[in-house]
C-alpha cells in the first residue's frame, strides 16, 4: 500500500480496540474532504477502488460521519461508506472490531451516536421507532449470527410471521418459491428446534430474503461452518440477494471468504 | 400469520401448561357459574310458586316448615287445622281468596293435594288433556307426574300414607285421573289434585279401620284440612291479618315471602363461602397464568427481539402478549361457563329434588356477562407485566446476550 492509503486508512478506517485511550486524536471530522471509498479495497488490484459510479442518494446504503461509542471506548468511526444498490460488500474485522455494531446501526436496531446512515435514501435516524421498525421489515433482511428462528412455529410460519411482521400481504407462492431455491421444501412444517444448524441457517436465510429486501445483512453466516457448507452459505446468500437484487451486506472475522468479495470494508486493523 | 395465530402458536408451544391453567381457570369459573345458576334459579323457583299466595295458613309449629311443605310440597306438614276454624277465617273480610289444602297421601313420590279448582287457576295452569276433577277419586295430575308415571286419563291407582306414598296403601279407593295439565314450570307439575273430601274419606276410612270402632255413617265428628292459602283484599292484611291469627285462634299464620327471604339469608351464607371459594380459584389460576407467561417471557426475548428486527412495532408485541394472556382468560373462562352449565344441567337431569325444582343448566342469567368481564380481568392482569417486558426489551442488547 502507498504512504498515503496507508495514512487515510489510519485516519478514516478505523479504531484500535486494543489501545486504552480512545483514538480521539485522530483527525476526525477531515474525512469529508474526499468522496472516495476509502474503506474499501479491492483484492483483484490490490488498491483502492472508487464507487464514484452512483450517485449519491441513489446507494442502497450511504454511511456520513459515523462515530459509535461503547462503554466510553470508540468502536465505530466511519467518515463515509457508500454501497450501490445490488452490491455485495463484506465488513471484516476481529471479532470485537464493531462489525455487529455497524450491522445493527445499518439495521435501524441501534442508533448511531454521531452521523447519518441511509438505507435506500431513507435516512433511517430519521425514522421514530414504529416508523423504524415497519421500513426494517421492508427493506431490510438481516441474518444474524445465531440464526434466532421463532422455536413456537414451524419452518413456513416463520417465513409466513416475517411477511406479516412487515405488514406485507401472505403470499404462499412466494413462501413456497425461496423454501424450495434453498431445498427447505420437504422441512416447511419442522419446528426449528428439530433442525440441523445448517438447515436452520438456511431457513435464516430464507427469513431474511421472504420479503424482497433492499440490504441484506449477514453476521458471521459462516463462523460455525467448514470449507464445504460456507461455501454453500455463500452461493446461497449472494444467489438469493441477487435474486431480489439486493445489496447484501456480510460482516465476519473469517478471512476464508474474502476471495469472493471485490469490496471489502475492513474494521478494526492497524496497518 | 396474524397476531391471532401467533397468540395461539405459543400457547399451543407450551401445551401442558397451558391446559392446566385454563383447567385452573376454568375450575374457579364453573364453581361460581354453577353457583350462580342454582341460586337463580331456586330463589326464582321459590318465588314464583308463592306468587299470588300472601298468606299460609296451618297448625302451629315451624313457619319454615308450615310455607315449604304446603307452597313447595317438599316438608311434612306441621298438622291440622279445624275446617271451621278455617272457613270462618276464609270469610274474614281482609281475605279476597282462599285455597284449602288437604295432604297427606302420595303416589309414587307425587303429593295427593286435596284442593278446589283456584289452587291450579292461581298458577295459571292450563289442562293438556281431560278435564279437572269433580267428583271424590277423581284427580287431575301435572305434567311431571303424568311423565314420570305413565299414568294416562282413565287410568286408576292406589295413594298411599305418607308424602312419599311409599306408607301403606289405601286400597279400598282407586283414584281415576280424568284430565292433565301442561307443563307449567311451578310446583303443581309435580301434584295430583283431587276434591278435599277424596282425602277425607281415605282417612276416615283408615281410622275407622284402625280403631275398629263404629262409627256414625259418613260423617266424623269434625272435619280438617291441612292448610289453607289466602290471599289478601288489600295491603292493611299484611299487617294485622297475621297477627290476629297467630293470637286469637290456634291457627298459625306464615308469611311466604317472609319466610324465602329468611330461607335464602339461611342459603346464602352457604352460598357466598362456596362464591367466595370459585373466586379464590380464579385468583390463583390468574397469578398461575401470569407465572407462566412471566417465565415464558424469560425464554421469548430472543424471539421478541427477533420479531422487532423483522418489522414488529414494540405496540404489537405489548398486544401480542396481552393477547396471549386474553385468549387463555377467555377460553378458560368460557370452558368454565361451559362446565358450569353442564354441571348444573346435569344435577337438575339425574337428581330428583333438582329435577322436581325444575333446576336446568339451558338458560343464560344476566350475572354470567359479569364473568366475562372477570375474564377481561384476569387476562389483563396475568398478562401485562409480561407485555410490559415484551414492550420494552431492548433489542441489541437481547440479541447480543448469548
Amino acid at each position: 500500500m502507498t504512504g498515503i492509503a496507508q495514512k487515510s486508512l489510519r485516519r478514516f478506517l478505523l479504531i484500535d480496540h486494543t489501545v486504552a485511550k480512545p483514538p480521539r486524536s485522530l483527525a476526525l471530522g477531515k474525512h469529508t474532504e474526499t468522496d472516495m471509498e476509502f474503506a474499501t479495497t479491492s483484492n483483484r488490484s490490490g488498491s483502492e477502488t472508487h464507487d464514484g459510479h452512483a450517485t449519491r442518494g441513489s446507494y442502497a446504503v450511504q454511511i456520513n460521519g459515523l462515530r459509535h461509542e461503547f462503554g466510553g471506548r470508540l468502536v465505530l468511526n466511519i467518515p463515509e461508506w457508500n454501497v450501490p444498490p445490488g452490491e455485495h460488500r463484506l465488513i471484516l474485522g476481529p471479532s470485537g472490531c464493531g462489525k455487529t455494531t455497524l450491522n445493527n446501526i445499518i439495521a435501524g436496531l441501534l442508533r448511531p451516536q454521531a452521523g447519518t446512515v441511509s438505507v435506500s435514501g431513507q435516512a433511517i435516524d430519521a425514522l421514530g421507532p414504529g416508523a423504524l421498525d415497519v421500513f426494517r421489515g421492508r427493506h431490510i433482511g438481516i441474518v444474524f449470527q445465531t440464526l434466532h428462528l421463532v422455536p413456537a412455529l414451524s419452518v413456513a410460519d416463520n417465513l409466513h410471521l416475517a411477511r406479516y411482521l412487515a405488514g406485507l400481504p401472505r403470499q404462499d407462492l412466494r413462501v413456497h418459491r425461496v423454501l424450495d431455491e434453498l431445498g427447505l421444501r420437504s422441512l416447511m412444517t419442522a419446528r426449528p428446534r428439530t433442525l440441523s444448524q445448517g438447515e436452520a441457517q438456511r431457513v435464516a436465510i430464507a427469513r431474511a430474503v421472504i420479503n424482497e429486501p433492499t440490504v441484506i445483512l449477514a453476521d458471521e453466516p459462516t463462523s460455525a461452518l467448514d470449507d464445504a457448507n460456507t461455501e454453500q452459505v455463500l452461493d446461497l446468500l449472494s444467489g438469493q440477494a441477487e435474486a431480489c437484487e439486493a445489496t447484501l451486506i456480510i460482516a465476519t472475522h473469517d478471512r476464508r471468504i474474502k476471495d469472493r468479495f471485490t469490496a471489502v470494508l475492513e474494521l478494526g486493523t492497524q496497518q | 400469520m396474524n397476531l391471532m395465530t401467533l397468540s395461539l402458536a405459543y400457547i399451543r408451544d407450551r401445551a401442558l401448561n397451558s391446559v392446566l391453567n385454563l383447567l385452573l381457570l376454568a375450575l374457579g369459573v364453573a364453581t361460581i357459574v354453577t353457583l350462580i345458576l342454582f341460586a337463580s334459579q331456586f330463589e326464582e323457583r321459590l318465588r314464583q310458586d308463592a306468587r299470588g299466595i300472601h298468606l299460609v295458613v296451618g297448625a302451629k309449629g315451624s313457619p319454615l316448615q308450615l310455607i315449604l311443605s304446603t307452597i313447595y310440597h317438599v316438608d311434612i306438614p306441621t298438622g291440622n287445622i279445624s275446617l271451621a276454624e278455617a272457613s270462618a277465617l276464609s270469610k274474614h273480610r281482609l281475605v279476597a281468596n282462599a285455597i284449602p289444602l288437604a295432604l297427606g297421601d302420595a303416589y309414587r313420590g307425587f303429593r295427593i293435594v286435596g284442593t278446589d279448582h283456584s289452587y291450579p287457576a292461581g298458577y295459571k295452569a292450563e289442562l293438556a288433556e281431560g278435564h279437572l276433577w269433580e267428583k271424590p277419586f277423581e284427580v287431575t295430575i301435572g305434567a311431571r307426574v303424568k311423565e314420570e308415571t305413565g299414568l294416562k286419563v282413565g287410568d286408576t291407582f292406589h295413594g298411599g300414607h305418607g308424602i312419599t306414598g311409599s306408607g301403606a296403601d289405601h286400597e279400598e279407593h282407586a283414584y281415576r285421573v280424568v284430565g292433565s295439565y301442561k307443563k307449567s314450570g311451578a310446583v303443581i307439575d309435580r301434584l295430583i289434585m283431587t276434591p278435599v273430601e277424596s282425602v277425607w274419606i281415605i282417612h276416615d276410612d283408615a281410622k275407622r279401620d284402625k280403631l275398629k270402632g263404629p262409627m256414625i255413617e259418613g260423617r266424623p265428628a269434625e272435619r280438617e284440612i291441612t292448610a289453607m292459602l289466602i290471599r289478601y283484599r288489600s295491603p292493611i292484611a299484611a299487617i294485622t291479618l297475621p297477627r290476629f291469627i297467630n293470637a286469637r285462634t290456634r291457627m298459625q299464620a306464615a308469611s311466604p315471602g317472609f319466610e324465602i327471604k329468611r330461607l335464602m339469608a339461611l342459603l346464602g351464607v352457604g352460598i357466598q363461602t362456596l362464591q367466595g371459594f370459585g373466586i379464590l380459584l380464579v385468583g390463583t389460576a390468574a397469578l398461575s397464568m401470569f407465572i407462566a407467561l412471566y417465565n415464558a417471557m424469560q425464554n421469548r426475548r430472543y424471539d421478541i427481539a427477533i420479531m422487532r428486527s423483522l418489522g414488529a412495532t414494540r405496540r404489537k408485541l405489548f398486544c401480542q402478549v396481552l393477547m396471549e394472556g386474553l385468549i387463555m382468560a377467555g377460553a378458560g373462562t368460557l370452558s368454565g361457563i361451559l362446565i358450569g352449565h353442564t354441571v348444573i344441567e346435569l344435577i337438575g337431569q339425574l337428581l330428583p329434588q333438582a329435577r322436581a325444582m325444575g333446576l336446568t343448566g339451558l338458560v343464560w342469567v344476566p350475572a354470567e356477562w359479569y364473568l366475562l368481564l372477570l375474564a377481561g380481568m384476569v387476562g389483563i392482569v396475568s398478562a401485562v407485566v409480561p407485555a410490559v417486558q415484551a414492550y420494552r426489551t431492548d433489542i441489541v442488547v437481547t440479541l447480543s446476550a448469548r
